[in-house]
């Protein structure tokens, strides 16, 4: 596969192509354009995204429906998509991605992704009772929201097979996060949080969970 | 999230695909004389696609229409010629009561809902199905537990008129204490042993005589008028 990425006729990969943001369906579509993949197995990739979404329709509606209203479909397709996404990245080349994304099944791949993400969300809400733990005494106005609301509601809201793709909106200059985070880079934030929580020992809250200073 | 593999590009099971599924139906429809021809299983089919895009929804495979099938070939009203209309008809009410309800019913309520409605009290009248029983699922299902108080419980005579007092009052307490022979309440069972209201009496005592003293001159000329009029 990699020989077969470094040249393929008129044609070269280009990574350049390849959007990290929408990983799936942008490496397809180069292979497709320089010839590694071809129609049949675009078509097979688009079949095996519909048999999972059916798949996670089922999971969502916990089988009581077979149909959701589309926008719905929509959102399940994206979060396949990027629990897909995570997994091809985490193999670390395009050329296993690319080997992967042909030879297994759509279901795998997500599933896969799935687990990854369930460990980071997990990860993630550990890491956010510590940085509330921590807290700055005289942290910003909108440093001080995002540890009560925006990461609580975010986290709460969070389903690695339903909404695995969704985004936390943050504007934190101090730990210099802004924009909108992914689960992956919402464990980052975190822990920025919690090392500029420590950094400042003198200004730190420090509330045992029993409510002892 | 667009692209080449993306939820934009599907392309959802063909109307072909599930007219053929349709038709595998027909085994279990033939016992009871009914069977779709291959023009009405594409029809059907058709309709489905319609209703569903009709209504925002999406669905992969057969789905829905299949349960339909085997649900509504019992109905001791469909027969032959109609059996086809009625499909359809029961199709397109279906994904529109998910999306009024916001899907907050099942397909197998929701199904039980439509035949029970289209055989107990419709009597198999597609037309008091479509105008009078849809909308009253739909109240049914967004209403939740406040159905009964808002609109009354119309669950056993099947249509939606609000109780009578005497019917309210019957419901909220126990049927067995109502007498069958003349339609009294037991007296001596209508309260609970166990619950001390005497209190509540007293009080109920003191306010009445408080009442009478402050009035007690209107009430004795009352009494006295009606004392007369008898």
């Amino acid at each position: 596969m990699s020989e077969m990425i470094a040249y393929t006729g008129s044609e070269s990969f280009n990574p350049g192509n390849v959007d990290p943001a929408n990983y799936t369906s942008t490496l397809a579509e180069e292979a497709l354009r320089c010839g590694i993949y071809t129609e049949e197995d675009i078509g097979r990739i688009q079949m095996g995204l519909m048999e999972s979404l059916s798949e996670v329709i089922g999971f969502y509606t916990k089988g009581e429906s077979t149909s959701v209203k589309t926008e719905r479909a929509a959102e399940l397709s994206r979060s396949i998509l990027y629990n897909a996404d995570t997994y091809l990245r985490s193999l670390g080349s395009h050329s296993a991605s690319l080997e992967k994304l042909k030879e297994r099944k759509m279901t795998e791949l997500y599933g896969k992704g799935y687990l990854i993400n369930k460990e980071r969300c997990e990860k993630a809400k550990i890491l956010y009772a510590k940085a509330r733990y921590s807290r700055l005494k005289d942290g910003s106005a909108e440093y001080n929201k995002t540890l009560d609301k925006y990461l609580y509601n975010y986290l709460k809201m969070y389903d690695p097979k339903f909404t695995a793709h969704d985004r936390l909106y943050v504007s934190l200059p101090e730990v210099g996060f802004k924009g909108g985070l992914r689960i992956n880079r919402v464990v980052e934030l975190l822990e920025a949080i919690i090392k500029l929580n420590a950094g400042r020992q003198s200004d730190v809250i420090l509330e045992s969970p029993d409510g002892n200073q | 999230m667009n692209g080449l593999i993306s939820f934009d590009n599907f392309s959802l099971t063909s109307t072909q695909a599930v007219s053929r599924e349709i038709l595998e139906l027909n085994e279990i429809s033939r016992e009871r004389g009914l069977v779709l021809s291959a023009e009405e299983a594409l029809a059907l089919s058709e309709t489905r696609g319609r209703a569903l895009a009709e209504n925002e929804r999406i669905e992969i495979g057969v789905g829905a229409i299949a349960e339909i099938i085997k649900r509504f070939s019992t109905s001791r009203y469909v027969n032959e010629e109609d059996y086809a209309w009625i499909l359809g008809e029961i199709t397109e009410i279906f994904y529109y009561i998910k999306t009024e309800t916001n899907d907050k019913i099942s397909d197998g309520d929701l199904l039980d809902e439509l035949f029970r409605s289209f055989e107990l009290n419709c009597r198999g009248s597609m037309e008091l199905l479509l105008a009078r029983e849809a909308e009253r699922i739909i109240r049914k299902v967004t209403s939740g537990e406040n159905y009964a108080k808002w609109y009354g419980d119309d669950s056993f005579m099947g249509d939606s008129r609000r109780d009578t007092p005497e019917e309210a009052l019957r419901d909220e307490y126990d049927e067995s204490l109502w007498s069958e022979d003349d339609d009294t309440y037991i007296e001596d069972e209508f309260y609970d042993e166990d619950e001390d209201i005497t209190a509540e009496l007293d009080a109920f005592d003191e306010l009445l005589d408080s009442l009478a003293s402050e009035d007690e001159g209107e009430i004795h000329e009352k009494v006295t008028e009606d004392g007369d009029n008898e």
